[in-house]
């Protein structure tokens, strides 16, 4: 008969007086044999010795404290106490410090090719006079350079150098060592598609102010999401720093890049002199007193840090809850990552320890046929 | 075969004051399984010891749904008596014989039949050990029994009864 089918009977009867015997009651006299079994084996059950009995209840009374602090608990026991954390939490910290890697590498993020966007673009508190208007918002449009012969960006020399683009703030501040140097700048600005005629107008603004001249603009405003902005100018090398300044901080624009180049041609101006090149003098003495700077303006859709300078930096409920959503989108993203890393870690810990489990079950059930 | 007190269910009760009453009600029942189960009364000491100790660290674990309290304790019981075995690989006898202390001969007969049922527990393979240990000397009952072996009420009724006829017909022969 096999475990699992029902009990006969008679099998019945005789565990009924099993427990019949174990519990004191009267027995059925068909089964009075089995119950005197029951009470013989009933009877050879061991007591504890009352020095064991006496020492173990001391250890309850002090809740095993001394004892759970000197023996190690097995490490299944540790698992029970914290559940499967002590394998996900070491896991949980990778899964974070990889995500915290990714999104502090240089490279890895989107916005690290243009830190320098995120200083501050201060709105200027009243537009400067201005010499030149800028052209119709519609439409391409070419200034011309009010002047012939402007110099054109002397090509790369061996003596010139380049700064990173990283600087917002005022351009170079050279030493005055007397020293003839031609400056140019390129400065790559970023704009909201809707305000590329708006920001092109204050670069306009900024030349005017400047006292410093358009060679060639081209401005195209869709109204949409295209738009784009190039100026070539050419401003007094004294005020440069400050031209630059002021470029940097324009209202709506972002900087997304800016080079500053300096070319030493106090040489260059000696020889021009000795050999009485007067044109070669004329074009590098201007070419010191006029510094070029070539101004772009693309569209650009600033992120949070820099959205928050480019509108001015005041503070609105509409902002605000951009920026939250952003910030929920980012944490989000990370949860969702992180999840992508623990779901299958947890996974595999749960099945490794189900499996773990098992083994160790059949090991025990094992170690009761061997004995 | 609970010599102290049967733990009291109230709701109330902290998770310690329900393991203390757990250990009083249990001392010495899991002392008597795990002294039959391995048969040598200094690790059936220790392996009493680190049954309570792990009920105690486990005892927030415990749930009810899956079971009662007893049993669950039983069940740690068991996997810490299995594992003593498993460590030792062997059977160890007794240091004492605990029906020396505890009982008294009443007559020639009665003797006879008490030491050929030692002789016939002492040939019980370790699961019909077990099946003793818990029916007759811990003191479950047969749904208790099913839920620390992990089988069907009907079939811990069904082994009992033939462990029974086995030491039965052990005490008959001559």
């Amino acid at each position: 008969m096999s475990p699992d089918e029902p009990q006969n009977p008679e099998v019945t009867a005789a565990l009924a007086a099993i427990d019949a015997a174990i519990a004191g009651e009267p027995t059925d006299p068909d089964h009075a044999e089995v119950a005197e079994i029951a009470l013989l084996v009933a009877a050879e059950r061991p007591a504890p010795a009352p020095e064991f009995a006496a020492g173990l209840d001391g250890r309850v009374e002090r809740r095993f404290g001394r004892a759970s602090r000197d023996v190690a608990p097995a490490p299944s026991e540790r698992r029970s106490r914290g559940g499967w954390w002590w394998i996900l939490a070491p896991l949980a910290g990778v899964a974070v410090g990889l995500i915290a890697l990714i999104a502090l590498a240089p490279g890895g993020g989107s916005q690290s090719s243009s830190s320098s966007a995120t200083f501050a673009l201060k709105p200027r508190a009243s537009a400067p006079r201005s010499a030149l208007r800028s052209p119709a918002h519609a439409g391409a449009q070419s200034v011309a350079p009010p002047r012939a012969g402007a110099l054109s960006v002397a090509p790369p020399h061996p003596a010139s150098r380049s700064e990173a683009p990283t600087a917002a703030g005022p351009g170079l501040q050279l030493p005055a060592t007397g020293r003839k140097l031609i400056q140019s700048s390129q400065l790559s600005l970023g704009a909201p598609s809707s305000r590329i005629d708006t920001v092109a107008q204050e670069v306009f603004n900024v030349v005017g102010a400047q006292n410093g001249f358009v060679n060639s603009s081209t401005v195209t405003a869709t109204g949409g999401t295209g738009g784009y902005a190039r100026f070539q100018l050419t401003m007094p090398s004294a005020t440069l720093p400050q031209t630059m300044t002021e470029l940097s901080r324009l209202r709506y624009a972002t900087v997304l890049s800016r080079t500053d180049k300096v070319e030493d041609v106090t040489g260059q101006l000696a020889r021009a002199k000795r050999r009485h090149q007067k044109a070669r003098v004329r074009a590098l003495e201007r070419g010191v007193a006029y510094s070029q700077i070539a101004v772009t303006i693309a569209p650009y859709a600033p992120g949070p840090a820099h959205g928050h300078h480019a509108h001015g930096g005041g503070f609105t409920i509409g902002r605000a809850a951009r920026i939250a959503l952003q910030v929920l989108t980012v944490i989000g993203g990370i949860l969702l990552i992180a999840m992508a890393v623990l779901v299958p870690a947890a996974l595999v810990g749960l099945a490794g320890g189900r499996t773990a489990g098992a083994v160790r079950h059949r090991r025990r059930e094992r170690a009761l046929d061997i004995a | 075969m609970a010599s102290l007190a049967e733990p009291p269910t109230h709701v109330s009760l902290s998770s310690w004051e329900r393991f203390e009453a757990l250990y009083r009600a249990s001392r010495d029942d899991i002392y008597a399984y795990v002294a039959t189960l391995l048969r040598d009364r200094a690790a059936a000491e220790d392996v009493t010891s680190a049954t309570f100790e792990r009920a105690y660290r486990k005892r927030r674990t415990f749930d009810r749904r899956r079971g009662e309290e007893r049993a669950w304790l039983f069940g740690i019981a068991r996997n810490a008596a299995l594992d003593e075995l498993r460590r030792r690989r062997r059977l160890a006898r007794l240091a004492t014989d605990p029906v020396e202390t505890d009982l008294v001969e009443d007559d020639a007969e009665v003797a006879l039949r008490r030491t050929a049922l030692r002789a016939a527990l002492a040939q019980l393979p370790a699961r019909d050990r077990e099946l003793v240990a818990l029916k007759f000397h811990a003191g479950l009952t047969n749904a208790e029994l099913a839920g620390v072996l992990g089988v069907s009420e009907s079939a811990v009724g069904t082994r009992i009864h033939r462990v029974v006829e086995k030491l039965r017909k052990a005490c008959n022969e001559p």
